[in-house]
This record gives C-alpha cells, structure tokens and sequence, in this order.
C-alpha cells in the first residue's frame, strides 16, 4: 500500500536579503509499495533536501509530498529518516535510542525494550544492546539508526546518504543486510546517494537528478533479482556493469 | 605480575600519581622551612610551617574550623542551588524562545559585566552584614555562569538531532525532556567546575567584606590581629576544599555524564 506521491514539488533555501536558492524545482515522480528507490545525483542537486522535503523537516514552496494518499504536514514517525550522520542520542544506550519513538508513542518501558531487543537481534547489535552511542563503530551507529527507524513500523524510510561516512568494508556489508532486510520487513525505502554503484547495486528503480530545471535526467529499472544482489558475484555480472554505465553517463551528462 | 616489574598493577600507578602530584607542594614546603635559614622574617609576617601545623591543630580540637567551615559550606550550597535554580529555567526560556531572547539576553549581557563580588554594597545595604549578602552573591555568581551554559547547551544541540527526535515523534514535553534538557545539562556539567570555582572565589571574597562567620571572615578576622598563621590555615583549608570537590563530586559527575556519553575527552 505504501507509496510515495511527489507533485510539482519546488523548495527555496533562503536566508533574509540575499538571493534564494532553489534546490527543488517542479519535481514529479511516485515511488510504489515496497520498492526500494534510489536517487542518485552529485552534490549540490538537491536530493538531501528532497529527503528533507518528505520527512518535513523543510516545508515545500509549491507541490505536495503525498504518503499513502495523504498529504505530509511536518516530521512524522510514519516516515523514518537514517541520516549520514547517524543522529543518535549520545545520553542513550543503543537500547534505548532504539526505543525512543516507541516511548513517544507512550509503549510501556518492558514492552519496548522487548521490541527494541527484536530489532536489535535483526540488524546485529545484541551483543552492544548496553552500549553508549560513541562506543561504537560508524557501522554499528548506523545499524542502531536503522534499528531506531524499523521499530516504529514506517509506511517509508528515507535513507539519505547513509553509508557516506563509513569504511569501504563496512559499507559493502551494510549494503547487502539493508536489502535483506528491507525485503524481510516488505519496506518501502527511498535511498539518496552519490554513489552509482551503490545506488544500482540497492535500488529497484534508480533517478538520476540534476540541478534546476529539469532535474529528473531519467529514471532507470534495474531488473537484477533481489537475490542476485551481492558484492561476490555481481562485480562481474555484465548488466549490472552495463546498468552502472548508463546511469553514470546520466549522472555526468547533462 | 608485577613482582618483576613488567606490569605496573593499578595501585602501583595510583601511588606513583600521587607521588608526582605531591613533589611542587613538598618543593613549596621545603622552601618555606628554608627561608629563616636565609633571611630574617618576622613571624608575623611568615610563621613556620611548625606554627602553621599547631595553629591548624588548635582551630581543629577547639571545632572553630569545623564550624567555620560548616558555616561557609552551606551558604555555598544553598547560593549554588538559588543560582542553579533561577538559571535554568530562565536559560531554556531565552534559548527556547526568540521573544524572551530578545527580550533579556541584552539585558543579561549588560549585568554580566557587574556579576558577582560587584554586587557585594548593595547586597549589605539590602541584607545588612552576616550571611544575606554573602548567599545573595554566591547566587548571583553562579546565576549568571550557569545560565550561559544552559543556553549554549540547547543551542550547540545539532538541527540533524533535533529533526531524529521530531521524525521519531518527540514533540512538546517528551522533545523537551529527551533533548532539550539533557543537552543543556552536557552544558551545565561541562561548565560546572568554572561555575563552582567563580561560586567559591564569590564566597570567600563576600564572607570577608560582608560576612561575621565563614572562613572568609576568619582570615580576614584574624589579620586585623597579625594573626598570620590562622589567615594560611584559612586559605590552606580553602584550597584542600576546592581539591576534594573536583576529586569526590566533578571527576565521578563527570564520569557518569559527559564522558560516558563520550561528550568530553576524560582528564
């Protein structure tokens, strides 16, 4: 059912008396019910701020973001945010960073440190359950964000950039579990990215966008089954090769 | 094993830190024995490290210094609470909210210049001399110190933590009470050591222009009579007192708080 509708979506960052920038202009496009969706672009084109415009964190000048037909009115747990930077509560434990939204949402404590532990369990990080955020290996805090984000049983996640900041290793490993697990829990994700390879290793459908105007250059199905998709096998696999080109040749040429 | 050497034990580097902390004040003694040897100083103007010792000695067994210090101890309690206490609520207003930041922190800005020991006339003519004025300005110190800190603190949370929370559903109180306060309070922590230190100076300085009790008064007390060795003892006592605090309340405060929480490098 999840999806996501974009509509002529336009956003201007401005500060008072000096000219605006528009970082979002005219945008269009859908995301369907359990498609992982990658945006790709170069920095500066605008794709942070589209995950800022659906989490609504920054309200759009024109357009609408729709999230199962209805209409965003500012940050809402029904779209969970991974950031690059992780955004944990250093106070917290992992536990109970995980199990923040949950007490937003007034779950009793046991019963959200249950959950928590079981989205803990998923991504890995029972054995760090007690640990404080800064203990932790950029690839374990953002496990727990995505741990925090999957608790709350969102209608999207919007990952923006998230694996931007840790180690090459890590990252490839990261990749693989996020898709498993996205396909396990049936989520719905948009994934902003600077990376090709990432983006068409990930992504069921990949948009390359550019700066204003016109900034949708293409949107590109990646018909690679889900299973397919690991780093082992799929470095030699000649579609994904001729797929990375094409959506290289997007990113570059404008 | 540390039989052989290899591994010093933890106790074996406790004694050594202990041993390297004691060498500068055992150099300042040893000087301090040795002036008569080299010059000829009254005694009133610097009594041996003996006379300290015995008139340590006789403040104790009398309880004067006790109380003394009891005395002072809780006016810096009760000022360090008032202070606290004014400034929190009021640095989340200013931090919170645009109009009362505005509003005050000019004002804030203005006073800040004239915080403190500044304050010490008006408070004896309000409160009149004893513990009024000396409480009124320990207050008014840590006021000011403190409510600096908690606006930097909620301002210096970053807007990527701030949009986390809001995304995971953290609105009105539990916002406040899940990232609000507990940032300001990374700043409150990290700024108490100065707060508490302006606080104790503030004592010590009010206690001897304003005060009739507290070890600020005994110092002051005693040097209209040359007594010299009581004014050490004083400031010794002062001294092993801001020692202990760091040692017994900020070190294990600290600990808990900002270093658990890997907001401040351990020192």
């Amino acid at each position: 059912m999840s999806n996501i509708r974009i509509s002529g979506l336009t956003v201007e960052y401005g500060i008072e008396g000096q000219p605006r920038h528009l970082a979002l202009e005219d945008v269009s496009f859908e995301v369907c019910s359990g498609e992982f969706f990658c945006v790709v672009g170069a920095s500066g084109c605008g794709k942070s701020t589209l995950v800022s415009a659906i989490a609504g964190f920054v309200p759009p000048k024109a357009g609408r973001v729709e999230v199962d037909g209805e209409a965003i009115r500012g940050p809402g747990p029904d779209r969970g945010v991974v950031f690059q930077e992780y955004a944990l509560l250093p106070w917290r434990t992992v536990i109970d960073n995980v199990a923040l939204g949950l007490k937003f949402r007034g779950v009793g404590r046991d019963e959200r440190r249950r959950q928590a532990a079981e989205y803990l369990k998923l991504t890995g990080l029972e054995q760090a359950a007690e640990k404080y955020p800064h203990e932790l290996s950029g690839g374990m805090k953002q496990r727990t964000a995505v741990a925090r984000t999957l608790v709350m049983s969102p209608k999207v996640m919007l990952m923006d950039e998230p694996f931007a900041a840790v180690d090459a290793q890590t990252r490839v490993v990261l990749q693989q579990e996020l898709l498993r697990i996205c396909a396990a829990q049936k989520m719905t994700v948009l994934f902003v990215t600077h990376s090709v390879e990432e983006a068409v290793f990930l992504g069921d459908r990949v948009m390359v966008l550019g700066r204003p105007p016109h900034q949708i250059k293409d949107m590109i199905a990646i018909d690679i089954p889900r299973e397919e998709r690991d780093w082992g096998t799929i470095a030699t696999d000649p579609r994904f090769a001729v797929l990375s080109g094409e959506v290289m040749n997007r990113v570059r040429g404008n | 094993m540390t039989a052989n050497g290899i591994a010093p034990s933890r106790l074996a580097r406790q004694a050594a830190s202990i041993g390297l902390a004691l060498i500068v004040p055992a150099l300042v003694v040893a000087a301090w024995a040795a002036v008569p040897f080299f010059v000829k100083v009254p005694a009133y103007k610097l009594p041996t490290v003996m006379e300290i010792g015995e008139q340590f000695w006789v403040l104790t067994s009398s309880g004067k210094l006790g109380w003394e210090l009891l005395v002072s101890g809780s006016r810096f309690i009760v000022g360090l609470l008032l202070g606290t206490a004014l400034a929190l609520p009021l640095g989340l207003a200013i931090a919170l909210n645009r109009h009362v930041s505005d509003v005050v922190r000019p004002a804030l800005v203005f006073f800040q210049a004239i915080a403190g020991i500044a304050w010490v006339p008006m408070a004896i003519i309000w409160f009149g001399f004893g513990q009024g004025p000396v409480i009124f300005v320990i207050a008014n110190t840590v006021f000011f110190s403190t409510i600096y800190n908690v606006v930097r603190g909620v301002e210096s949370i970053p807007a990527v933590l701030r949009n986390a929370v809001r995304s995971m559903g953290g609105t009105g109180i539990g916002y406040f009470r899940e990232l609000i306060l507990p940032g300001a309070l990374v700043q409150i922590i990290v700024g108490l050591r100065t707060s508490m230190a302006f606080g104790l100076r503030a004592l010590v300085g009010a206690e001897m222009i304003a005060g009739t009790s507290g070890l600020g008064f005994m110092t002051i007390d005693a040097s209209q009579s040359y007594g010299t060795d009581t004014v050490i003892v004083g400031m010794l006592v002062i001294a092993v007192v801001w020692y202990v605090l760091d040692r017994a309340v900020f070190i294990p405060l600290e600990r808990k708080t900002v270093v658990r929480w890997g907001l401040q490098r351990f020192q």
